[in-house]
């Protein structure tokens, strides 16, 4: 009996093992977990950073965020940082970022009436980037500010080189909010 | 029964005298049998094809030809409701021969699935026969079931699921070639990895299936039935091209076999090339889709014993829509505003790029039956598949070449089965299944995996009992599958590690069932069964971002078994002549049913804030009537009308991703004498229930309506069979979007397309 002898195989060959091997731990060099928006003054009071981290990527611990208070009426340069800190050693994205500076742009959206974010970098194509910036503060107010990566982002739609995030697509790398106060 | 056949054939050979004349003046004659109720079938048609000669058969299945003349020549054998079949003879000498005909539901390779018993309990079964299938070749598995009342599809695109009856994915059980078709079945975007061009007919069993079905739990069933070597000497074959203009595709299917007692064979190819679908206004940049598919069938019969070889091979690239790929929920939100979709181009191109997937799925089966008659029949099968997917999306610093979802899920598959006849009027079958499935996901994406490595050993016993009395007859079946998975899971916190889950699962179902003719004209069907499904993988065990979906998606290790309580009760009425009425009405309770529920809660991530999906139970009920109905106007004229409702529900609310309801209207015209066929159709889609704000993303779709052409025309020459098709799709070049399709987010559907298609039988 041919069909005997065959079962026969088959049913050995299920008993064999059952336990599953233990998988490879993927190796999350393009996770992003950390946002840095460094703040210097121009007038040499106290640098100011606000910082997103969640280290373990989207599961896991819930994200921690910390901010500073700006100044009125005062002209601060920016700077973000952009880091994969899950790993050792840390790795910067942000570098990522800026070698394929013609597929990415920063947003940076104020829900103040008085501060104002310009960009002071460009890519190759003289479109915004967004990595460095100019931040301007007025009156004291607060409100939030957050902050946008997007990547292959339509730079040349209505707007988006002025920062204006509405039509410009592509997919959302980082979408950070921070509370913002001017006092 | 197919060996008596063929041993009748043969014996019919060794008992040729040498032809003593060449003149036209034997006669050939014989009857046509029912091969399962051996009783004569009235009226079947008989082709000779060499001679272009019909043979019509009297009441009594009888048929005759004077003044013959020696040769050899192919019969095509017909009958309503059958499939057609071929045979050979060398005509040396007046003779006589008996055909058998396969009027039951299965064919002799899915033998006995619904037993034997004058071909009842097949109200709930319907099928798309191979020439439905050819002349829809341009299309997928999925979208070539739609043509059945009570199934739609769950898309992503050109991505399409099958939903029967509302049941998909881990619900809904795929045979192929009578194995369970094993790949990832959960999630709306993974569509199942089967050429339907090799199947010689579709068929869906709704409502309770048999529970001889590996992974049916008494629910729906598809299975893709592969042709039989036809029982001639000859190599025979079959080429198909097609053209669609939207996409402008091309498709090319090519397929050999011979048959022959010692080694019978056939071999097919299949190879299509889609670029950029369009919409009535805009190109769809990134559809396009590349398939190439093989597959090879090897049989060897020797005194009513076959044994079978069988390999298939399906790859395809298939391009996802590039303005569906976002990055957050404000990404989704930016895309509803948008009337074209980002990234929409002017131009058309073939280019696949991210996002996309590749997947593969091979098939290796080895099969062997013995069906001496009188006597018990065994079948065993043992299967391996291979199911390897890989998805792309749009990543930094060239890792668009690394996938972010890498799969390989292997499996294998056992049956061992038998079969006992007491007569026309007992039949028990009873057998033992087993399968393995290893699923690993590969490392190279740099990314946490969805869903965790599994193995999980499942073993499965069934027995079927059917018996008829009088008019009606009785099936009664229980089912047990036991479930054994240990899961290899990532932690979502830091250090990364891995978790070890061990779960055991026992499903018990029963079913039982009635069918009575009433009378000539009305047939009753009753079903019920109590179904159990344990939870899958990645109802327990998914952690992370669906990022199509724009989700997190959290399995809950808790979750118990599913049980459905499921009723379908049938009517067909033909009581007059002109008019064919098909009802089905089904009502489904579905005890800690297992979906992903909606919630207010959301998750912070780095890139925003995500709605949070967790898999939960409730109690939820599915109902609904399919409608088939036919109204012969006139000899060559008639109107065939389909009705597909379905509502869904659990605490009140309605349930997500059902089908919409459908009402199809058609006109078919046939003019058999000149091989025509004309049909005209229009399938209006009702707008989806209303759901509450938490329960989609986007609003429901309106209400729409689409039209279709279709034209097709068949005639010999030279003893080639050829058949010419012309289709249009969405005629009036509709704006529409389906509840089902995901794209719905981002673009409108499919507009116009013309379908040409030609196919030579050789």
């Amino acid at each position: 009996m041919n069909n005997l002898k065959l079962i026969a195989v088959f049913v050995t060959t299920l008993f064999c093992s059952c336990e599953k091997d233990s998988p490879v731990i993927p190796n999350e060099e393009e996770l992003i977990t950390t946002v840095i928006y460094k703040l210097t003054p121009s007038d040499g009071s106290a640098l100011v950073s606000m910082k997103f981290s969640d280290l373990d990527g989207d599961g896991g611990k819930a994200p921690i965020i910390t901010t500073g208070t700006l100044k009125k009426n005062v002209t601060y340069a920016g700077s973000i940082e952009v880091l994969n800190e899950s790993v050792n050693p840390v790795i910067n994205i942000g570098s990522e970022v800026l070698e394929e500076a013609d597929d990415h742009q920063f947003f940076y959206g104020l829900s103040t009436k008085n501060i104002s974010v310009t960009y002071t970098d460009k890519d190759s194509k003289g479109n915004p980037l967004g990595l460095k910036t100019t931040l301007k503060t007025g009156v004291a107010e607060i409100g939030t500010l957050k902050i946008t990566l997007k990547h292959k982002p339509n730079k040349t739609a209505t707007g988006v080189s002025n920062g204006i995030i509405d039509n410009a697509g592509g997919e959302t790398d980082i979408e950070v909010n921070f509370p913002v106060s001017v006092l | 029964m197919y060996y008596k056949n063929l041993a009748l054939i043969s014996l019919f050979f060794l008992n040729l005298n040498f032809a003593f004349s060449q003149t036209c003046r034997f006669r050939f004659d014989g009857t046509v049998i029912d091969l399962v109720d051996k009783k004569p079938l009235s009226n079947a048609n008989i082709l000779i094809v060499e001679i272009d000669k019909n043979l019509q058969c009297d009441l009594q299945g009888a048929f005759i030809i004077e003044n013959i003349c020696p040769g050899k020549y192919h019969l095509k054998i017909s009958h309503i409701g059958c499939e057609t079949k071929t045979e050979f003879v060398e005509i040396k000498k007046d003779t006589t021969l008996t055909l058998y005909l396969d009027h039951s539901l299965q064919t002799l390779h899915e033998i006995h699935v619904q037993g034997d018993l004058n071909s009842v309990n097949t109200l709930q079964t319907k099928s798309i026969n191979k020439e439905k299938i050819l002349e829809n070749s341009q299309g997928n598995l999925s979208t070539l079931l739609e043509n059945i009342a009570g199934v739609a599809s769950i898309k992503n695109g050109t991505i399409a699921k099958p939903v029967v009856q509302g049941f998909s994915g881990n619900r809904l059980s795929i045979l192929n070639n009578g194995v369970p078709q094993n790949g990832q079945q959960w999630g709306t975007d993974h569509a199942p990895e089967i050429d339907p061009l090799v199947a010689s007919k579709l068929q869906v069993i709704k409502g309770a299936a048999s529970l001889a079905y590996s992974g049916s739990n008494a629910g729906n069933v598809i299975l893709i039935v592969p042709a039989n070597i036809e029982n001639d000497p000859h190599i025979h074959g079959s080429a198909n091209y097609f053209f669609e203009s939207n996409g402008n595709g091309h498709g090319i299917r090519a397929e050999a076999q011979q048959g022959s007692t010692k080694l019978a064979w056939r071999v097919g190819l299949t190879y299509k090339n889609f670029g950029d679908r369009n919409t009535p206004s805009y190109y769809l940049k990134n559809t396009g889709n590349k398939e190439i598919n093989g597959d090879m069938l090897l049989e060897r019969s020797k005194n009513n014993k076959q044994a079978q070889l069988y390999f298939s091979t399906f790859n395809a690239d298939l391009g996802l829509l590039r303005g569906s790929q976002i990055g957050n929920l404000e990404d989704l939100n930016a895309a509803f505003l948008k009337t074209e979709p980002f990234f929409t181009e002017k131009k058309f191109s073939r280019n696949i790029a991210a996002p996309y997937q590749a997947v593969s799925h091979n098939l290796l089966k080895a099969s062997f039956k013995n069906l001496e008659i009188n006597k018990l029949h065994t079948e065993a099968y043992i299967a391996i598949q291979s199911n390897l997917r890989k998805e792309y999306d749009i990543r930094r610093n060239l890792r668009n070449t690394l996938p972010s979802l890498s799969i390989l899920q292997n499996s294998i598959h056992g049956e061992y089965k038998l079969h006992l006849d007491k007569g026309q009027n007992l039949h028990f079958s009873t057998g033992i299944q087993a399968k393995i499935i290893d699923n690993t996901n590969n490392a190279e994406t740099g990314i946490l995996p969805l869903l965790p490595d599994f193995r999980s050993l499942e073993p499965s016993v069934f027995a079927v009992l059917e018996t008829a009395k009088k008019n009606i007859h009785y099936e009664l079946g229980v089912r047990y599958d036991g479930v054994f998975q240990n899961i290899k899971a990532i932690s979502s916190d830091l250090p990364r590690r891995v978790l070890n889950y061990s779960k055991t699962f026992n499903n018990l179902s029963t079913s039982a069932g009635l069918h009575a003719k009433i009378n000539k004209g009305l047939n009753l069907e009753f079903q019920t069964a109590l179904g159990n499904r344990n939870p899958a993988v990645n109802e327990l065990y998914s952690n992370g971002l669906h990022q199509g979906v724009a989700g997190i998606e959290l399995g809950n290790a808790d979750l118990k078994n599913e049980q459905a309580f499921k009723n379908t009760l049938s009517i067909q009425v033909n009581a007059i002549k002109w008019l064919n009425v098909n009802l089905s009405g089904y009502y489904n309770y579905i005890r800690d049913y297992i979906y992903l529920r909606p919630g207010t809660e959301k998750r912070l991530t780095i890139r925003g804030a995500f709605p949070v999906f967790r898999y939960s139970q409730t109690n939820a009920s599915i109902r609904g009537l399919d409608a088939d109905i036919k109204i012969q106007l006139s000899k060559s004229l008639h109107y065939n009308n389909q009705l597909s409702l379905i509502k869904g529900t659990e605490n009140k609310r309605n349930l997500v991703y059902l089908p919409q309801n459908r009402i199809k209207n058609e006109l078919h015209y046939e003019l058999n004498s000149k091989g025509l066929k004309a049909n005209v159709s229009h399938a209006y889609h009702l707008k989806y229930t209303k759901l509450d704000a938490d329960q989609d993303f986007a609003e429901v779709p309106p209400s729409f309506g689409l039209w279709a052409l279709a034209v097709n025309k068949e005639f010999s020459k030279k003893g080639n069979k050829i058949k010419l098709s012309l289709t249009v799709n969405n005629l009036l070049n509709t704006s529409y979007r389906m509840y089902l399709n995901r794209l719905r987010y981002y673009s409108d559907d499919l507009g116009r397309s013309v379908v040409l298609g030609v196919n030579v039988g050789f």
